[in-house]
């Protein structure tokens, strides 16, 4: 029963969206891989086989039957090392994304239901971070906090808080002077009260928009750091440093910089169509004007 | 006296100055009144009916109140949450007080008996708000407003949106529970029709300040200041006679604040004095009156030729 009512499901995304039936087949896929990476990996991510340096890919003439995507510079094996890299990734992304959400629906909402000095204080400063490059901000966080995975993921969700700050701030004042509120007020009803039981459920459709979009987001500044050897240090498989590593083998091998910028562009690609088509399918208005067109 | 308000003030600061909307009003409620409040729209009813309920502080003046006030609004729909049940909103004003997150077993059976008391059917109570008619709504609201056994209610226009014929279904509502329980209410509405339906006592108020106030058979049958002359004068449902006023014009913006009577710009019986200086309301019979003319006996309205200078 259960069963079928998904399948059906599955069925009309595939009719009615068949993009957002892909990205969301491709992320199943990579989370599917980054779950089960220690057992699907041939190698260990880290392991280096002496002599089997910058081995090709399948198709390459340096193929070795071992290596499906082919080693690096130091011997270890890509096709482990993306699997690995996915698992770093998606917690990375899952990690900015909480945190940018928590921190910046509680800010949000603060300012948003207190108004005044304390608003205009949230507002701006939050202002002041949308208009620094956003991967300038997050090097001055890793630069205070040092480089590491962990700082990077900080860094980035410090990039995400702004706009649910936005968002929330905008949602709670559209809200607050409903009369529904007003009268929960009158029954003595305490300000944090009636934002977590009254407003946030008439928000989560936004938020979940802005979460699918922070999680991708998250993952592209992580490697962007990584990239910049401000995020995760080696040995670790992380996409972006498998980057960082590879980019002095371009033009040599260019296989070893294609393989993790492929997997970025495909993941991070797959998390905005699927947040787009999350948009569309739960903001009614824009839902009314793409039928009308 | 369950509720005495004396001399209340408030204001709010808007680009371009002050807006003066509660200008000294002073207000007594008697256990199982009807007190109604009428006047245009701007008068300061909305601004009034929120100090006294404790949404706002006024900027000076008392207020005594026995208990908590709960309010209902004109919009049915906009005060009830829009993803919640009858029964869940009915109970909320008990859950809230009790400070829990949902209902208790023992918070559902009060809600169902309030439900029973409003005549809202068993049915309803898992319906959600927007599949309710604007009656039923309003039911629910009442019910919402009755839940903590409170010694008064304030409705703020609660039937201006209804239809004619729900309109006196909720006004027979409120006079039963009036006196099943004892209730006072009071009433603001803009519609004299359904005021004179309910309401024991009126206040009539004009930019912030009462102007006459007295029993409604009184002030609204016999009204003896010019402005309740001409808005009982523009209500629809009566038959207009010669000689009565007519309000024309808007009133003067709440910004500014003119020495005299506030009703001395549009009012055909104004003298010299009523520009410098502000009536207080003195009796004259039954009533309370703020008009110079009248405190001294001037009877007006159905008075062939009015004073026009």
């Amino acid at each position: 029963m259960r069963l079928n009512q998904l399948g059906r499901l599955c069925r009309n995304l595939w009719r009615d969206e068949p993009t957002a039936a892909v990205a969301l087949s491709v992320l199943l896929f990579v989370v599917l891989a980054g779950l089960f990476a220690p057992w699907i990996a041939p190698f260990d991510p880290a392991e280096t086989f002496e002599g089997a340096y910058m081995k090709a890919p399948f198709f390459g003439a340096d193929f070795d039957s071992r290596f499906l995507l082919g080693t690096d510079d130091v011997g270890r094996d890509t096709f482990s090392r993306l699997l690995h890299g996915a698992r770093v990734s998606l917690l990375a992304g899952f990690f900015v994304a909480a945190l940018g959400l928590v921190v910046g629906t509680v800010l949000g909402a603060i300012a948003g239901w207190r108004g005044g000095l304390v608003e205009t204080l949230i507002l701006r400063v939050m202002d002041t971070m949308m208009a620094l490059p956003s991967i300038l901000l997050a090097i001055v966080v890793v630069t205070i906090l040092g480089p590491s995975l962990v700082n990077a993921v900080i860094a980035a969700g410090v990039m995400a808080v702004p706009g649910v700050v936005r968002l929330v701030r905008a949602a709670i004042v559209d809200e607050k002077r409903k009369p529904y509120v007003l009268s929960a007020r009158l029954f003595g009803a305490s300000g944090p009260r009636i934002v977590i039981l009254d407003l946030m459920p008439n928000i989560t459709a936004p938020l979940l928009v802005q979460a699918t979009l922070a999680f991708g987001d998250g993952i592209l500044n992580v490697a962007a750091l990584g990239f910049l050897g401000l995020g995760a240090r080696p040995p670790m498989a992380e996409w972006g440093t498998m980057l960082a590593d590879a980019k002095g083998f371009i033009e040599s091998d260019p296989w070893l910089v294609t393989a993790p910028g492929l997997c970025i562009l495909v993941v991070i690609l797959s998390f905005n169509i699927l947040g787009d088509h999350l948009r569309d399918r739960l903001d009614p208005k824009l839902r009314a004007r793409s039928e009308r067109v | 006296m369950i509720l005495r308000a004396v001399d209340l003030f408030k204001s709010y600061k808007v680009p371009g100055g002050r807006v003066r909307a509660v200008r000294g009003i002073s207000l007594d409620l008697e256990k199982g009144k009807t007190l109604a409040i009428v006047g245009e729209s701007g008068c300061g009813k909305s601004t009034l009916a929120r100090v006294l309920v404790g949404l706002e502080a006024p900027d000076s003046g008392t207020l005594e109140k026995a208990s908590l006030i709960p309010m209902v609004f004109q919009d049915s729909l906009g005060s009830l949450h829009p993803r919640r049940t009858v029964l869940q909103l009915i109970c909320e004003p008990l859950v809230i007080r009790d400070g829990l997150l949902r209902p208790s077993e023992a918070h559902e059976l009060r809600a169902k008996d309030l439900a029973r008391q409003v005549g809202l059917a068993i049915e309803s109570l898992t319906s959600l708000p927007h599949e309710l008619s604007g009656g039923q709504r309003q039911r629910v609201n009442i019910a919402r407003a009755l839940a903590l056994d409170p010694d008064v209610i304030l409705l703020d226009e609660p039937v201006s949106a209804l239809d004619v014929s729900i309109q006196a279904q909720i006004l027979n509502l409120l006079l039963e529970l009036q006196v099943s329980r004892g209730l006072s209410i009071i009433f603001i509405s803009h519609d004299l029709s359904v005021v004179r339906h309910i309401a024991h006592d009126v206040l009539v108020l004009y930019l912030g300040s009462v102007l006459e106030s007295g029993p409604a058979s009184e002030v609204l049958s016999r009204p003896s200041h010019p402005y309740t002359q001409a808005l009982l004068a523009s209500d629809p449902s009566r038959s207009r006679r010669p000689g009565q006023l007519v309000l024309k014009d808007e009133p003067p913006s709440p910004l500014e604040v003119l020495p005299g009577c506030s009703f001395a710009a549009r009012c055909p019986y104004v003298e010299a004095v009523c520009r410098l200086e502000k009536p207080v309301l003195k009796n004259v019979g039954r009533k309370a009156v703020a008009c110079f003319p009248v405190q001294r006996g001037l009877q007006v309205g159905y008075e062939p030729t009015p004073n026009l200078s």
